[in-house]
């Protein structure tokens, strides 16, 4: 899909197989992510617009345990 | 000449015989010393081998120092059990709920328990956080002088636990009197048990209270545990006490911790105390940088279940290992220049403070949380304060915590 907003820079993952709710991303990024019932990182906000692209990089960087990717909008999820 | 024995293993075959390869460790970790002194004895075995096998008490333990395996290890709960949580005490008698319990058993409780200390249920109290918080400090502020390990940095987690389960903060001032008697010898002696007995009563009461009495399972933490919907025995009465006296003794001693050597880091570096001031904004990071430079836990402990070959480490069913915390998150190996605080640096937030895997700390948003507000409302009202003249910082063993920390700072002389 493409994005709808047209300063969208970048799309985020979670895995949430890997996600140990440690809500670190909370921290970094808490615009964009929230915790679920089961206590996993969930994407409130994808494609996160260019103001935000920090925050998110900051959060994938510092996950405890690498749950989530980082990827450019235009290239499109793989 | 005859050197210290070496610890047998079940045939009666010396352990340093039959495992040429893993040095012995006599470190008792348990003893009292100057402030910092445990990391640098952690740090000296971590350099000079990545395992040992410790024989200073009664029970040997495998100990696991390097960030690398221990990460490794908090995440294979099939090879090591969670029935032992502390490498020190592998017999004690009580389990802690959910601490001690592995697999399904355990996830069954953490499904019902993550809700209550999750971070939405953290943001709701945020406003009850920030008012208790600044009400405390400025009881502190006209006095001069605090002690903020027996005071502010004990009574504040104390009421911010209360508040989470839903009982009355007004609770407490006895409280704290059982929870400072319960820390001072980690659970152990007359006094520690006297202070668990009154502290089991006190849920007990508030146990019984919510049986007559129950309120909405949507707010009140009891009520919810008592709720009928759970099903017939999923959780008995002495078990909801036992999980209740797991909250307290892994909540409040640890941020009491927690505060004393942040609060003592930041008395003793005004530079980082200035920026915390002037940037609020970085207090979550500062949080997070802290709680990796000043484990409180020294080790997690577990139990192996299962033969494994860890590392060339030969360990068997039944034995005890250490799972290096405080170590691992100053292993060089895992962050530069890791004795140093440096709240901007790039994977802070891979330290294992909180743990790992599926026991990893069911309080931590909350601590985080309380963390940041102490810190912000503090540095409002005391921007800069000293460790009183004269005074040497020590530390608890075991489990770390300063013994005390006294600080002064000015006020201004028509301040009463």
């Amino acid at each position: 899909m493409t994005a709808t907003n047209g300063e969208a820079a970048v799309r985020v993952e979670v895995d949430r197989s890997t996600c140990e709710g440690h809500a670190l991303c909370l921290v970094y990024a808490p615009e964009v992510f929230d915790m679920d019932d089961e206590e996993r990182a969930v994407v409130m906000r994808d494609p996160v617009p260019e103001e935000l692209r920090a925050g998110v990089e900051d959060a994938a960087g510092q996950c405890p345990v690498q749950a989530i990717r980082v990827l450019e909008a235009e290239a499109g999820t793989r | 000449m005859p050197g210290p024995r070496p610890p047998l293993d079940e045939t009666g075959m010396p352990v340093t015989a039959t495992q040429p390869r893993c040095p012995v460790s006599h470190t008792d970790y348990r003893q009292d010393g100057p402030m910092l002194s445990h990391y640098a004895m952690v740090e000296q075995e971590r350099e000079a081998e990545p395992f040992y096998l410790n024989d200073a008490n009664g029970n040997p333990f495998w100990m696991i120092t390097r960030y690398e395996h221990v990460l490794e290890a908090i995440q294979m709960p099939e090879y090591f059990s969670s029935s032992v949580s502390n490498a020190f005490s592998p017999d004690r008698k009580l389990p802690f709920l959910p601490v001690n319990l592995d697999g399904e058993e355990h996830l069954r409780l953490r499904r019902v328990l993550n809700r209550w200390f999750s971070p939405a249920a953290v943001r709701k109290l945020d406003g009850l956080a920030t008012e208790r918080a600044r009400d405390l400090v400025a009881e502190i502020a006209q006095q001069g002088r605090t002690d903020v390990v027996e005071g502010f940095g004990l009574r504040y987690p104390t009421e911010m636990f209360l508040a989470t389960i839903g009982l009355p903060v007004e609770d407490g001032p006895p409280f704290l009197e059982w929870v400072g008697a319960l820390f001072s010898h980690i659970y152990t002696g007359p006094e520690a048990e006297a202070a668990m007995d009154a502290i089991a009563d006190y849920f007990d009461r508030a146990i019984s209270d919510r049986e007559r009495h129950p309120r909405d399972p949507e707010t009140d933490f009891l009520s919810r545990m008592l709720h009928p919907r759970l099903g017939p025995g999923w959780l008995s009465r002495d078990e909801l006490k036992v999980l209740c006296l797991s909250l307290v003794t892994a909540g409040l001693d640890t941020t009491r911790s927690g505060l004393g050597y942040i609060f003592a880091h930041l008395a003793q570096n005004p530079e980082d105390r200035a920026r915390l001031a002037r940037e609020p904004a970085m207090i979550p990071r500062a949080v997070e940088e802290f709680i990796r430079v000043y484990s409180l836990l020294l080790q997690l402990g577990r139990r192996v279940v299962q033969d494994i070959d860890f590392h060339g480490v030969p360990m068997k069913a039944g034995d005890i290992v250490w799972l290096g915390i405080a170590g691992a998150n100053r292993d060089p190996r895992k962050f530069d220049d890791p004795n140093v605080y440096h709240p901007d640096r790039e994977n802070t937030g891979h330290h294992l403070g909180f743990g790992a895997g599926p026991h990893r700390c069911l309080g931590m948003h909350l601590a985080r949380h309380e963390l940041e507000v102490a810190l912000r409302e503090w540095h409002r009202q005391i921007p800069d304060y000293d460790v009183e003249p004269g005074v040497e910082l020590v530390e608890r063993g075991h489990q770390m915590s300063l013994r005390s920390l006294p600080l002064v700072w000015s006020v201004p002389s028509d301040g009463r």
